[in-house]
């Protein structure tokens, strides 16, 4: 088990590597360096020419002079200190700052979506799965495909337009009211919180459930056709224990080794809610970054997120081998 | 000679998409306690649908008992009648693995792999008798020694992909003879495993059997296993049963030309004659012929066999047979079906 | 989800057992190859809702192929009068009265609210406006070449305007919108996936039958992409796409874009099934008599594999549809003049817009329609070839 954790601990960080790689040349992408662009806003805000010293001396510190090797290799040596470059959007402020919360609030989101989708959908997958073919089955099957086709953004719009015009609530996006927007953590700001959670996460875990329902529905009709199912119940057990703990407890295994493919589809979900809802997380700045070619931050939001999605799959990994005693450790 | 189970007439049909398959049709026999009863069939003929009737592990919205009775003989009180319970009531369940075990053909897929052997007999155990939970890992142990594992308090931790095809189908029966069973149905026991080990495992079970006085129901496609553990053996074919006979009538004098063409299908040693495989193919349950269902297929097959289909002749106290050549050889017939 | 086709067992064993028989012998025999698609446009059929879809993409397809004649008006035509006006009700009957007339709507006249200082429209009933077929209207181009005039409905009155479905914040007709809209965001659908075929069969064919380390190279360059979330890199691509580039050449990088991603997941798949198609017989017995590799792919390993990649394909068009709707409603994917159902769908980003305008969300109901219809086809599609998916 241990050898096994190290050997993916090595590959995760080839794939950190090659992450901060590929971020680098989304930064580089656009026509132009960073600098050049910045200074192209600043003339155009103040109406005035910028020096020659001060664009000369921005471009030594970010080390734009030189190949982009070695500009790579500069970028990556600030992350140790928290230095990932510089924001043009955000008035030259460092990249970590405006990142740090916004990035602790992607993940909660993440993290509680993916728990919401699977608290529903394998109740509901159960459920469909032995009442095969039952007119629940087909209604809920037939729900959730049309869930999978419908894309997050979607969603969140008709969402918002349910919460207008049926539910008439006064939602009105974000994920704290202003006066609390930039406040420290106080038990009320956590009470304002949570009252606007519910939306979101209605929202993303909408999204979530569909196709986790399908694969739970599928897993389990393959397993209760398993010859240690009728085994169990030829021993005497009760059906709802030979459901519950011989079947589901299987059926369970694949949606942890499909968390590798639903993290990515819960991250693109959340970024784009959040542009919509306006939720404080990583995808507001994201946007704004990439619309005004502020390459430093979209980069640095890019390669955070690849990085979520990284130890997230490393987690599911290592709790799916614990879970499973068939997967083999070498 | 106690009797434990007496199934007579009983008859289980499959209603599906595509209409009704009647996979048990009119199946009799009664078991005795320490004895053996074998069911010999092609796949198909519905024997294993009659051992998961008995256990009543057919789903009810798939599978119906539409007529027969399924009585079941308690070492004390009055008999059940399994027809009639309700299939996922408490009354089946104390039955179940306490009173009539049951081991699969496949014992690669019939343990659970996620909880350990030990787990998975104790589960047994812990359900159906009134002991702690160490009482329990203790005798769980004891039944896998019983059954040959060697250290088995250490293989009792293992799960089951660490055990080897045997191996499994040796804790299977542990796990079906943790709270000493009155029947154990053994379903193609032997099929999925090795000559060599199927010859052990059927050995134990016959150990096992006269060790506890357990009936047993051997259902199997395999006649070599028949002649090795039956006293009496009931033959199927299409869910009817065509003969029904002690295991030495089946093999010196088989009546049905079905039983005859099984055993001329068979290999044996010291016999000069050749081979003769059985014409045709078993029908689909769609393609039922309206007669003998035996008909298309019999080299003996007369008019009469098409249009008729033959009830149960008796020959002997012990022997029946549904063929129409046998009418005049019979006694009166002693099943009104 | 075979559940809606109802496909039985036995069905699909004698569909496998034919097909079996025609990979293995590695003879194109005419008859049985007849047989085979037979068999699958049998299967196909028989899947009632695949069928339904199938006809649903054709039937959008043809309309906004001919958007200029489906459209009552073009893309860019905007009236100032009517902006923001809601969905016009068609009647076929009066009122008041209870008697019925041909077609006809009445036009909205707009009044600002003195307290919200909203323009609220109503209805002016003394004036019944006969909606018109094949009316001469706006004149446009049908297929981009032959000059029209003539637009399959319309208002006769070419003062008053019809909007079934509202009019956006420059009172252009959003209906005739979303039709001209369906033409780029169902095309990018399919030259996205053509480009992710291409792209995708190639390198994976490549990496499948060669191995060694170009194999290695290239899995890992998939394994890195795939590191990323597929949502944000796209935005994060599509950002890249100067902003002083020509509506067209936009469009043509955000296919660019979007197949950039997607062929990672075919070549996977294709190189899964030549490495397996490789180790059968009728190849050994190929490569042993001499066979040249191009042979050898032309002859055994595509036409084994065309089915797979037609599925895969076909699934794939809708995550691209997707993609490019995403990228649009976001504001970073196709840009103005050029219309496409998520750029549509950008007026209703802001909650304000959904509580006042609510029609804007027409073009994500499109957007749904399309996405579902193609994944039924190509769950179908993968039934009909793959007779042991779930």
């Amino acid at each position: 088990m241990t050898a096994f954790i190290i050997r993916r601990l090595v590959s995760a960080a080839i794939t950190f590597f090659l992450i901060t790689l590929i971020s680098f040349v989304v930064i580089q992408l656009p026509p132009g360096d960073v600098v050049s662009n910045w200074v192209r806003q600043q003339e155009a805000s103040t109406g005035q020419p910028m020096p020659p010293e001060t664009i000369e001396n921005l471009r030594r510190t970010y080390g734009f002079d030189e190949p982009v090797i070695v500009q790579y290799f500069k970028w990556i040596d600030g992350f140790p200190s928290g230095d990932f470059g510089f924001s043009i959007e955000y008035s030259n402020a460092p990249v970590a700052d405006i990142l740090v919360q916004r990035t602790g609030l992607t993940v909660f989101l993440g993290v509680a979506t993916l728990f919401i989708s699977w608290g529903l959908a394998i109740p509901f997958g159960i459920f469909a799965a032995t009442r095969k073919n039952s007119r629940w089955d087909y209604f809920l099957s037939t729900l959730s495909f049309i869930g999978i086709s419908t894309p997050d953004f979607l969603i969140a719009v008709i969402y918002l337009f349910i919460a207008v015009f049926v539910l008439k609530t006064d939602y009105s996006g974000g994920l704290f009211s202003q006066q609390f927007k930039d406040a420290p953590w106080t038990w009320e700001r956590v009470v304002d919180f949570a009252k606007h959670l519910p939306v979101p996460l209605a929202i993303l875990g909408l999204g979530g459930m569909a196709g986790t329902f399908r694969i739970m529905r599928a897993n389990l009709l393959d397993i209760l056709d398993q010859q240690f199912i009728e085994a169990a119940r030829a021993k005497g057990l009760k059906e709802r224990i030979v459901i519950y703990k011989h079947a589901t407890r299987i059926a369970v295994n694949p949606l942890i080794s499909r968390v590798g493919m639903q993290l990515p589809l819960l991250i693109s979900g959340t970024i784009i809610i959040s542009i919509v809802l306006d939720l404080p997380t990583l995808g507001p700045p994201f946007i704004r970054a990439l619309n005004r070619q502020d390459m430093f931050l979209a980069g640095t939001v890019l390669m955070i997120l690849a990085i979520i999605l990284l130890i997230g799959n490393l987690i599911a990994d290592i709790v799916l081998a614990w879970s499973d005693p068939r997967i083999q450790y070498e | 000679m106690d009797t434990v189970l007496e199934v007579s007439n009983l008859k289980t049909y499959f209603y599906i998409e595509q209409g009704v398959v009647r996979a048990v049709d009119g199946v009799s026999f009664t078991l005795q306690a320490g004895k053996t009863l074998g069911i010999v069939g092609e796949s198909g003929c519905g024997k294993s649908v009659t051992s998961r009737t008995i256990m009543r592990l057919l789903s009810p919205s798939l599978a119906r008992i539409v007529d027969g009775s399924i009585k079941y003989y308690p070492a004390d009180g009055p008999p059940v009648e399994l027809t009639q319970v309700d299939p996922y009531g408490d009354r089946i369940r104390d039955i179940r693995g306490n009173e009539i075990a049951m081991i699969f053909q496949e014992p690669m897929t019939s343990l659970n792999p996620v909880y350990t052997i030990g787990q998975q007999i104790m589960e047994a155990i812990l359900l159906h008798q009134d002991v702690s939970k160490d009482e329990a890992r203790a005798r769980a142990i004891d039944v896998l020694r019983l059954v040959g594992i060697p250290l088995p308090e250490q293989r009792v931790d293992q799960y089951p992909h660490e055990f080897s095809g045997g191996m499994r189908q040796r804790a299977m029966i542990a796990m079906a003879l943790s709270c000493n069973p009155r029947i154990l149905i053994a379903d193609e026991p032997t099929t999925a495993l090795d000559v060599t080990i199927e010859a052990q495992i059927l050995e134990l079970i016959q150990q096992i059997q006269q060790d506890n006085d357990m009936a047993l129901i051997m259902i199997t496609h395999d006649l070599n296993v028949i002649g090795e553990v039956a006293d009496h053996v009931i033959v199927m074919y299409l869910g009817q049963v065509v003969e029904s006979a002690p295991v030495d009538d089946i093999f010196d004098q088989p009546k049905h030309p079905y039983t005859q063409g099984l055993l001329n299908s068979l290999p044996m040693i010291g016999r000069g004659d050749r081979l003769e495989p059985i014409t045709g193919s078993v029908p689909g349950p769609h393609e039922r012929p309206r007669g003998c269902p035996f008909a298309p297929r019999c080299p003996q097959v007369m008019d009469r066999c098409r249009a008729e289909n033959p009830p149960s002749f008796v020959l002997g106290p012990a022997s029946d047979v549904a063929c129409w050549l046998y009418e005049e050889a019979a006694e009166p017939s002693h099943d009104s079906s | 989800m075979n559940k809606l086709g109802g496909s039985g067992g036995e069905r699909r064993f004698s569909f496998f057992g034919v097909r079996k028989k025609n990979i293995e012998s590695g003879i194109q025999d005419e008859y049985q190859l007849l047989t085979v698609r037979q068999l699958m446009i049998r299967k196909f059929l028989r899947n009632r809702m695949a069928l339904l879809s199938f006809i649903a993409l054709v039937i959008i397809y043809l309309v906004t192929l001919f958007a200029g004649f489906f459209a009552p008006y073009t893309a860019r035509d905007a009236d100032s009068k009517l902006t923001y006006s809601p969905p016009m009700t068609i009647r076929l009957q009066d009122p008041e009265t209870g008697h019925f007339h041909l077609p006809f709507f009445y036009p909205l006249r707009g009044k600002r609210n003195m307290e919200t200082f909203q323009l609220e429209y109503v209805e002016e009933r003394e004036k019944r406006i006969p909606i018109q077929f094949f009316v001469k209207g706006e004149p446009y181009k049908a297929l981009g070449i032959i000059a029209w005039d003539v637009h399959l409905f319309g208002s006769s009155d070419p003062e008053e305007r019809l909007h079934i479905m509202g009019s956006d914040v420059r009172g252009r007709d959003l209906f005739s919108r979303i039709i001209y809209g369906g033409q780029v965001s169902l095309s990018v659908g399919i030259f996205g996936v053509l480009i992710t075929i291409a792209v995708g069969s190639v390198i994976g064919t490549l990496s499948g039958y060669y191995g060694g380390v170009f194999d290695n190279v290239v899995q890992r360059v998939i394994e890195t992409l795939r590191s990323f979330p597929q949502l944000p890199l796209w935005m994060a691509l599509a950002a890249a796409i100067p902003p002083q580039w020509p509506p067209e050449w936009v469009y043509a990088g955000i296919v660019v874009v979007l197949a950039f991603i997607n062929w990672t997941g075919l070549s996977r798949e294709v190189r899964g099934l030549v490495l397996s198609l490789k180790e059968r017989d009728y190849v050994h017995a190929a490569e042993a008599s001499g066979a040249s590799t191009a042979r050898i792919v032309r002859k055994h390993l595509i036409p084994n594999m065309a089915s797979h990649i037609i599925v895969t394909a076909t699934l794939a068009v809708p995550v691209t549809i997707l993609g490019e709707s995403a990228l649009s409603f976001l504001g970073i994917g196709v840009r103005p003049p050029m219309v496409s159902w998520g750029l549509l769908l950008n007026d209703a980003i802001k909650i304000q817009n959904i509580v006042l305008y609510p029609w804007t969300l027409f073009p994500g109901l499109f957007i749904l329609v399309a996405v579902i219809a193609y994944n039924f086809l190509g769950d179908g599609l993968r039934d009909m070839v793959d007779p042991f998916s779930r």
